[in-house]
């Protein structure tokens, strides 16, 4: 069997442009004063940081303590999850099920990277942060979609497995700070775009590399590492905010004398991956941060690691001052089909078996369930049904002299995808994939910086592989038995019982994010470029706008002069094998972020 | 009497310097010998066929890895990379549409034309895919000895 690499697929399937730098005055705009918190803050320092010309002239300091009173600052998204919870709701209903029909474009965001958008954009006070791919960060006008300033890193050496995303970026003390491809934090001035500190947090010729928004919370920024494709230790640390120096380091794969240290054979924890792809969520009552792992290397062969692998595929939980280990649960131990647990961790409230409301925290990961659990103790309180298709091969160990054919694969169930939760409803909002992968296990070298997956995976389909961006490679029509053609789904799962209350099916894997609002609307994208509200209760499509590239980012709802409106990028998802599924729909990748208002369409034009 | 002499040993020195200069090359094993100009040449034509489209038509990368230039040979550095490495993976799974379907002297062209793209100097002995002498060949950045900074011999 020829070993074939996921990476193989995204070379193919994204493409990068040169950007120029334009810098543009802000117009005169009116402060938007948040409501129920402390006022903006005037000190000297901002004036300074702005200097006369600055390209915003509207205040974006936004400081530590009003990030822990974001929800009750509904007007702006200031935090990846929108608070530190993760919940992606917001309390704003002008926008509701009795107007979403009318929900019409604005302005369109043109951001001339052409590429995967990941991106969950901040906004605050009527300014807009976005990333594109090849980590670009751009600032606009929230309203209008005029930009206001952009940054260009030259990226070093940097080898992916699975694409130039970028997740976003976080926003506080007058900074924004961004991860890079290349493992470096960056700390940019929010009113210029211009570099105050640069920090390697790994070294990228490893391998390791970094495509989430970071969290910032009490001084600290808190990213982890990718690369868990190759031979690495991945890791989460915390640098301060001000000065770029680490102030802590948590090791995602657990070593002898630590809890969970007794299931690695041998070494093996040295290079045990353990990415943490996404943005953590922190519980400031409890001072913790708590985030999902990713798969142990390597992938399929898990003959040179026995054991469970902690702190692989899991939900984790540090204290957030000083990185300690406060508790870990496994989704699945031992690992050997890609099975991340990479989805934002939830915090939320649920109602435990006896009926008694429990705090909790929530994850949809890639083997295709909702897995809550206590989040005082780190114990599982319940898993939810599964919201994809599940074969009966699922959980069979990838042979060395054979192949198996199993869903979900690698792309999930739910992979980086942001759930939201709903307090109206109490249901969380998650998206799938139903797709077959096909799995082999095989003794691969250990070359440092260079893939060790332990075998092939690859998508297929009833007509063959989609890996390598044409079908019918590397597999033949005897292969595909048991094979499954891709689609997609959107559930309202019921956290206190783990039921699935409706499911929205898509024709393609869904994927990109969720939100959530108080105007009892769900917002989500779809791969063939529709982005889409729903009935929060019901699940009916109320609307759906076409956006000419896969809606596969994720939705953020915010107020500007008294205005709601919805913003979403769009540019297509080619990781994994969908770049076949973007050319069956004559879909390109894209650099557009859409922002939406409830108005009527104009018609005509004197 | 004495012309004869000349002409007699004329063959015998000539032969002797070749033989000397077998022996100096073999001394520098290390540092020269890995490929010869005509696999280079050859590979040259194959890489401007097959592998240009991805890698760069200076091998400097385009949608495929660079596999020249200072920043490759400095993180294959750091990587502990061999050209048994580069070898085995071309010869693996490259050209990336139709893996391990070139010849194996196109192979072993290619990878002359690779190390000489990188500094290695070429030399009498062929490269023909041997791991255990490809595996002693470290890909990282050359220092200037070479035998072409020597004065030329009249």
């Amino acid at each position: 069997m020829k070993p074939i690499s996921k990476r193989a697929a995204t070379l193919l399937g994204t493409t990068a442009l040169a950007l120029l730098l334009c810098f543009s005055m802000s117009t005169s705009y009116a402060e938007n004063t948040p409501q129920a918190t402390p006022a903006p803050s005037t000190a000297p320092s901002s004036a300074a940081q702005r200097g006369v010309s600055a390209p915003i002239s509207t205040n974006v300091d936004i400081s530590y303590q009003q990030l822990l009173g974001a929800n009750q600052n509904p007007d702006n998204w200031m935090l990846y999850g929108r608070t530190y919870d993760n919940q992606r709701y917001s309390p704003l209903n002008q926008i509701n099920t009795s107007n979403v029909a009318s929900l019409n474009p604005v302005a369109i965001i043109q951001t001339g990277v052409v590429g995967s958008y990941e991106v969950s954009p901040i906004v605050d006070n009527g300014i807009m942060f976005i990333t594109t791919p090849w980590d670009h960060v751009m600032a606009y006008n929230a309203a209008t979609g005029k930009e206001l300033w952009s940054y260009t890193r030259q990226l070093a050496y940097n080898t992916l497995c699975c694409g130039p995303e970028n997740r976003g970026v976080a926003v506080v003390d007058g900074k924004v700070y961004l991860a890079t491809l290349d493992s470096h934090l960056i700390a940019l001035n929010a009113y210029t775009g211009k570099v105050e500190w640069d920090t390697q947090v790994a070294d990228s010729r490893a391998a390791f590399s970094i495509t989430m928004a970071p969290q910032v919370y009490d001084g600290k920024i808190i990213v982890g590492t990718s690369g868990a494709e190759f031979p690495v230790r991945d890791f989460v640390a915390a640098y301060d905010g001000k000065t770029g120096k680490q102030v802590w380091r948590f090791y995602t794969t657990a070593e002898p004398g630590q809890p969970g240290g007794d299931t690695w054979s041998g070494d093996s924890w040295k290079t045990g991956g353990g990415s943490m792809w996404n943005t953590p969520a922190i519980d400031p009552a409890r001072g913790l941060v708590i985030f999902a792992t990713g798969n142990p290397n390597p992938d399929n062969d898990g003959s040179s690691r026995l054991g469970a692998n902690a702190y692989t595929d899991s939900i984790v939980a540090l204290d957030v001052k000083t990185g300690k280990l406060a508790w870990w649960y496994q989704q699945v131990p031992h690992d050997v089909w890609d099975y991340d647990a990479m989805a934002p961790v939830v915090l939320l409230n649920v109602k435990d078996d006896q009926g008694n409301e429990v705090p909790a925290a929530a994850e949809a990961g890639k083997e295709g369930q909702l897995f809550i659990v206590n989040r005082e103790t780190g114990k599982l309180i319940r898993k939810s049904q599964p919201f994809v298709m599940q074969s009966a091969t699922m959980w069979t160990t990838p042979p060395t002299d054979g192949y198996v054919n199993i869903y979900p694969g690698a792309q999930g169930g739910n992979e980086w995808s942001p759930e939201a939760f709903s307090p109206k409803t109490g249901f969380m909002y998650v998206q799938g994939t139903n797709e077959s992968w096909q799995y082999s296990a095989h003794n691969d070298p250990t070359v440092i910086g260079h893939l060790r997956l332990g075998g092939v995976l690859q998508p297929i389909t009833p007509t063959g592989a989609i890996e390598l961006g044409e079908p019918d490679v590397g597999a033949t029509k005897g292969d595909t038995a048991g094979t499954i053609e891709p689609s997609g789904t959107l559930s309202a799962i019921n956290v206190n019982n783990g039921k699935i209350e409706w499911q929205y099916h898509s024709d393609y894997p869904m994927l990109g994010g969720v939100t959530a609002t108080a105007g009892n609307l769900v917002f989500a994208g779809e791969f063939d470029g529709d982005f889409d509200a729903f009935n929060a209760n019901t699940g009916e499509k109320l609307w759906h706008f076409q956006m000419g590239a896969g809606v596969t980012a994720s939705p953020v709802t915010y107020m500007v002069d008294g205005r709601q409106y919805v913003a979403v990028a769009a540019g297509g998802n080619a990781a994994n094998g969908n770049p076949i599924l973007m050319k069956k729909l004559g879909f390109h990748s894209g650099d557009e972020i859409a922002i939406f208002a409830v108005s009527p369409r104009v018609s005509a034009i004197n | 009497m004495s012309s004869l002499r000349v002409r007699l040993l004329a063959p015998i020195l000539a032969a002797a310097s070749v033989l000397l200069a077998g022996a100096s090359a073999g001394a520098n094993a290390s540092a020269t010998g890995y490929y010869t100009p005509v696999q280079a040449a050859t590979g040259k034509t194959v890489f401007e066929q097959v592998c240009a489209i991805c890698h760069g038509d200076h091998l400097q990368g385009k949608v495929g890895p660079a596999l020249a230039g200072k920043q490759f040979l400095s993180v294959s550095q750091f990587q502990g990379l061999t050209a048994w490495y580069l070898y085995q993976f071309m010869s693996t799974h490259m050209p990336q549409n139709a893996p391990g379907s070139l010849t194996k002297a196109q192979y072993d062209d290619l990878m002359a034309f690779i190390l000489k793209a990188n500094g290695y100097p070429p030399g009498s002995v062929e490269l023909t895919g041997n791991k255990d002498r490809l595996e002693a060949l470290k890909i990282a950045p050359q220092t200037s000895t070479s035998a072409s900074s020597q004065p030329a011999q009249r």
